[in-house]
């Protein structure tokens, strides 16, 4: 496929997938997340046929490649920064909520919640 | 007949309780962008039915609950906060770029060029009053890009000065409205649930975070206690504690607090921060650069002058002049006479051997390891730095304030279980896509180093 499209192009596709998993960790529910990874290989994918192509002669300005990867990573730093944030939320939540129903143990550290005892009798 | 007055009695509460609900949703609507609104819901609390001891069951309205959450609100608060710093660093910076010229086709480098060339055409004709007088005139003109830029830093620097004093501003005008919030919630503590006060008091703090890192400490009672820099006091229950910007006493601006304590260390984030920095390090390190520059230039070009001969054969003179404690700000050409310069080199008058050495300066290491041009362009590098790290940071920080914003509004009384649940589903996909960037990362920084 790489034959009929050039780097330029690749470097955008690939930027337009990254562009994709930024835009999903705006809302960053753990399905959104997982939907990350699709866009994600396929960028990695892509960003690899780019590096292949590297050592054949291209049409484009090496400038304006090299600043279209530039904003790739620019992208890609964003996208790494929704996920670390969104991932820590979700941590700090959890150990809160832990916090609030279970107590703090004695190193001051939230323990977890017990869950109610439960009968069941089996036949 | 009893049960008929019970069964309307009861229909007649449920009305009631509807009615409430219903009101609640339509103010749920009518508020669905007012700043700081957070969505509430009626609570119904069914009463008992005992039909055979005339209880006739129906439905109760209860209390109103607020769907806020204070985790999120803090989380969105300190996006804020990273915002209005990243903001104002842009802002600012980008409003400084044209002080800091890099093309070289104007300001400082242009001059410096047009000089050195100079020098060059001397060392053609060392004895042509045209060739002479052009040094003198690009001289002045070199002092003229350096005092320009120098006053352009130091505009910048007063004009980060008044923002200051307009950001002090803000702060306590913003902390006077929560004081006067948590004074109505003392006065009547049904005020506390207030969903009209309630946003009017997030909207503020949201706002202030934007300005300055404030610690919001929620008390039992309902009202809230600010702490600036999580130490200095700004609101404790009713009471204000103003502070001040001090920006004309020393060279350094300061924040003090209503005591008059210095406070400025613990004012790091927010727009009050970006200003701060800009004002008390980055521009004095700019200017700090140009000075060296400037007295460089003129320190080794009037050594080179008067190491040699005029055309009288005599000594020559200094061209430049500044004072030492503010060369780029003062820096001018001296009195010189054209017949003055020194264009021969000594033992050899009528000559062109110091012109020859002078026109070689331009290109030749002056500055540490760099040319008189090349410091520039180090200084004005290192400005165009912090620029693109001020956008790239503002980027960034807008994106995460759009996510925490939208983890607020998607929150609504999240249990533990559920929580846990999306914790470890959350915690399997952060891991899988964390390491599928970590890839994309060294594969693009591997692409980068190949482009040639």
């Amino acid at each position: 496929m790489s034959r009929f499209v050039s780097r330029m192009e690749l470097a955008r596709r690939a930027r337009s997938g990254v562009k994709e998993v930024r835009a999903l960790l705006l809302r960053p529910t753990p399905q959104a997340v997982r939907d990350c990874a699709a866009h994600l290989e396929e960028a990695i994918a892509t960003v690899r046929n780019l590096e292949g192509e590297l050592g054949q002669p291209g049409v484009e300005s090496p400038q304006a490649l090299r600043s279209e990867v530039a904003e790739l990573r620019q992208e890609l730093d964003q996208a790494r920064a929704l996920l670390d944030q969104a991932f820590r939320a979700h941590a700090g939540w959890y150990h809160l909520l832990s916090g609030m129903l279970g107590g703090y143990s004695r190193e001051g550290t939230p323990a977890p919640a017990q869950p109610a005892c439960r009968w069941a009798i089996e036949g | 007949m009893s049960n008929l007055f019970a069964s309307l009695l009861s229909a007649s509460g449920a009305l009631r309780a509807f009615d409430r609900s219903l009101a609640t949703v339509q103010n749920n609507v009518t508020n669905a962008s007012t700043p700081g609104y957070a969505k509430q819901r009626q609570v119904l609390n069914a009463l008992e039915f005992q039909p055979e001891r005339g209880l006739p069951g129906g439905v109760s309205a209860g209390e109103r609950v607020s769907a806020r959450d204070e985790y999120t609100e803090r989380l969105v608060r300190d996006q804020q906060n990273e915002y209005g710093q990243a903001q104002q660093l842009k802002v600012s910076l980008s409003d400084m770029e044209p002080i800091l010229d890099v093309t070289g086709q104007a300001g400082v480098p242009y001059a410096l060029s047009q000089l050195f060339q100079s020098f060059s055409l001397l060392s053609v004709s060392p004895n042509d009053a045209v060739a002479r007088q052009n040094v003198i005139d690009q001289a002045g003109q070199v002092a003229r890009a350096f005092r320009t830029t120098a006053a352009g830093l130091e505009d910048a620097s007063a004009n980060a000065g008044r923002q200051i004093v307009s950001a002090v501003e803000g702060i306590n005008r913003l902390a006077g409205l929560i004081s006067d919030y948590n004074a109505l919630i003392q006065r009547d503590v049904h005020n506390a649930s207030d969903p009209s006060l309630d946003a009017n008091i997030h909207a503020t703090l949201e706002e202030l975070s934007e300005a300055a890192g404030v610690q919001v400490l929620k008390q039992e009672n309902g009202t809230y206690n600010l702490l600036l820099g999580g130490q200095t006091a700004l609101v404790i229950g009713d009471r204000q504690f103003k502070i001040a910007a001090d920006t004309g006493s020393s060279a350094q601006s300061r924040i003090l607090d209503a005591s008059g304590a210095d406070v400025t260390a613990q004012v790091k984030t927010g727009r009050l921060g970006a200003l701060l920095e800009l004002k008390n390090d980055m521009i004095p390190n700019w200017l700090a650069s140009l000075d060296t520059l400037a007295s460089a230039v003129a320190t080794k070009v009037n050594a080179q002058l008067q190491s040699g001969l005029d055309s009288q054969g005599n000594p020559g003179a200094a061209l430049f002049t500044f004072q030492a404690a503010t060369p780029a700000r003062s820096l001018d050409v001296t009195a010189i006479d054209i017949s003055q310069l020194a264009a021969a080199a000594a033992g050899a008058p009528g000559g062109n051997g110091n012109a020859l050495v002078l026109a070689g300066m331009g290109s030749s290491a002056q500055v540490g390891p760099f040319t008189f041009t090349g410091a520039y362009a180090d200084l004005a590098a290192k400005f165009g730095r912090e620029l693109s790290n001020a956008q790239q940071r503002q980027a960034t920080a807008q994106q995460l304030l759009a996510q925490a914003r939208a983890m607020r509004q998607d929150e609504s009384g999240v249990s533990l279980d559920e929580e846990a649940a999306q914790l470890i589903e959350f915690q399997r996909s952060y891991q899988a896509a964390a390491r599928l960037i970590t890839v994309l990362d060294e594969l693009t920084q591997s692409v980068l180093n190949l482009i040639h």
